[in-house]
């Protein structure tokens, strides 16, 4: 039994060391869950994960039911090259979010986007972009149903991925050639699209006006398994709705939410 | 507590074992050539002042070949010789054997050129990212000049 653990335990590590060092191109970035309260609410949001990713993120609650999320993250999972650059591989997602929480705290979402980005940005040989179009539903509830409260939920990103690929002008067929597999590009380059189930836990605490939430992301690839992307991604993040921090700082109970 | 040690050193492990991050890994290029004649034969390297002997049904390399040209071939804008430069390496290259006290030589349009070499780039990681590309022309009886 120990001896097996230890086995496990050793692919396990092995594993990570090795796709630590080879370029990837798909990372399963932080999913937006348990957002919106009501109407109104307007959010601004700084965010943290593995792999050297930052963000900031914006959204704003039209309805009790429905919002628009906006967020710009930054990260580096391309590895070569680029010492001095803030931006190494980047991607920009939109989303559309319907949502509703009930009184008794159970939260439903399904969150519908699409995002773009750019890997290994400034590279000599290729400008890579892609796109993605995903949808995700989600559920969660209050542990404690205060308004102060934690939030846990879970979500499933399905996502559709496209990757478009440049190779510069003064680069023979050769170079582009030996450019995939130095670069890991090959099995990306194929023309096909991709497509993800993505798994997400959220764990979340709110008081009042700012949120901090903490999330683990796993990426499955659907069909024939491929090494052009991150398994996981942990994230951190803290949002703060500007609404109730500025505009509108009594909440239901007619209490001050902040005041100096 | 043994646990968390032992998770505290993966993470370690993991952040620190990819050196070459932030920097491109250096290609190794190397040059094979192989006899499928029926006699051995000469190969002289210009480029490295060098000349090997190549038996019957066999191979011969020469490892990492860029650092005998004088070329700036390690930046991020040329990681491994473009087309002129490995052109200007092996038409350097002479092949040739001995037929009664005489040379007969390969003619130099079976190898002058980039795309008459079999090209292909492996990967290696070990604690570290390991580029080799290998150049590999294969020499037949047919190319000898008569």
């Amino acid at each position: 039994m120990k001896t097996n653990t230890i086995i496990k335990g050793t692919i396990f590590t092995i594993t990570l060391l090795l796709s630590a060092c080879s370029p990837t191109y798909y990372l399963p970035t932080k999913q937006n869950v348990i957002l919106f309260e009501e109407k109104g609410d307007a959010f601004i949001t700084g965010n943290l994960a593995t792999d050297g990713l930052m963000g900031v993120e914006g959204g704003y609650s039209f309805s009790d039911n429905i919002g628009l999320y906006s967020s710009f993250n930054k990260f580096d999972i391309s590895i070569y090259g680029n010492t001095n650059r803030f931006i190494k591989d980047f991607c920009w997602d939109n989303e559309l979010v319907l949502y509703k929480r009930y009184k008794s705290g159970i939260y439903t979402g399904l969150n519908a986007g699409v995002g773009f980005g750019e890997f290994n940005v400034n590279n000599p040989y290729f400008d890579l972009g892609y796109n993605r179009q995903f949808i995700q539903p989600s559920f969660g509830m209050k542990i404690f149903n205060r308004i102060e409260h934690v939030d846990l939920a879970i979500s499933y990103r399905l996502t559709s991925l496209n990757y478009n690929a440049l190779f510069f002008q003064n680069r023979t067929d050769y170079d582009i050639n030996m450019a995939k597999t130095y670069f890991n590009l090959t099995d990306i380059l194929n023309g096909k699209s991709f497509y993800f189930f993505e798994p997400a836990l959220t764990l979340g605490f709110t008081y009042d006006f700012f949120k901090i939430r903490f999330q683990y992301a796993r990426a499955f690839k659907f069909g024939e398994e491929m090494y052009f992307y991150q398994r996981e991604s942990i994230s951190s993040s803290l949002s703060l709705d500007i609404n109730k921090l500025f505009f509108n700082r009594m909440n239901k109970t007619k209490k001050l939410h902040w005041a100096f | 507590m043994k646990k968390v040690v032992t998770i505290l050193s993966i993470f370690l492990l993991l952040f620190t074992a990819c050196t070459e991050k932030y920097n491109y890994p250096t290609v190794s290029e190397n040059l094979s050539i192989v006899n499928l004649t029926d006699t051995s034969f000469v190969v002289e390297f210009g480029f490295m002042n060098f000349d090997t002997i190549i038996a019957k049904d066999t191979v011969n390399s020469m490892m990492n070949v860029c650092q005998y040209i004088n070329k700036p071939i390690a930046n991020e804008n040329n990681l491994w010789m473009n087309e002129a430069q490995f052109n200007e390496c092996v038409q350097t290259l002479k092949i040739y054997r001995i037929e009664n006290n005489d040379s007969v030589l390969v003619n130099p349009v079976y190898f002058d050129n980039r795309n008459l070499w079999n090209s292909t780039m492996d990967k290696f990681i070990d604690m570290g990212v390991y580029v080799s590309i290998n150049h590999v022309l294969e020499i037949k009886p047919e190319m000898f000049q008569q």
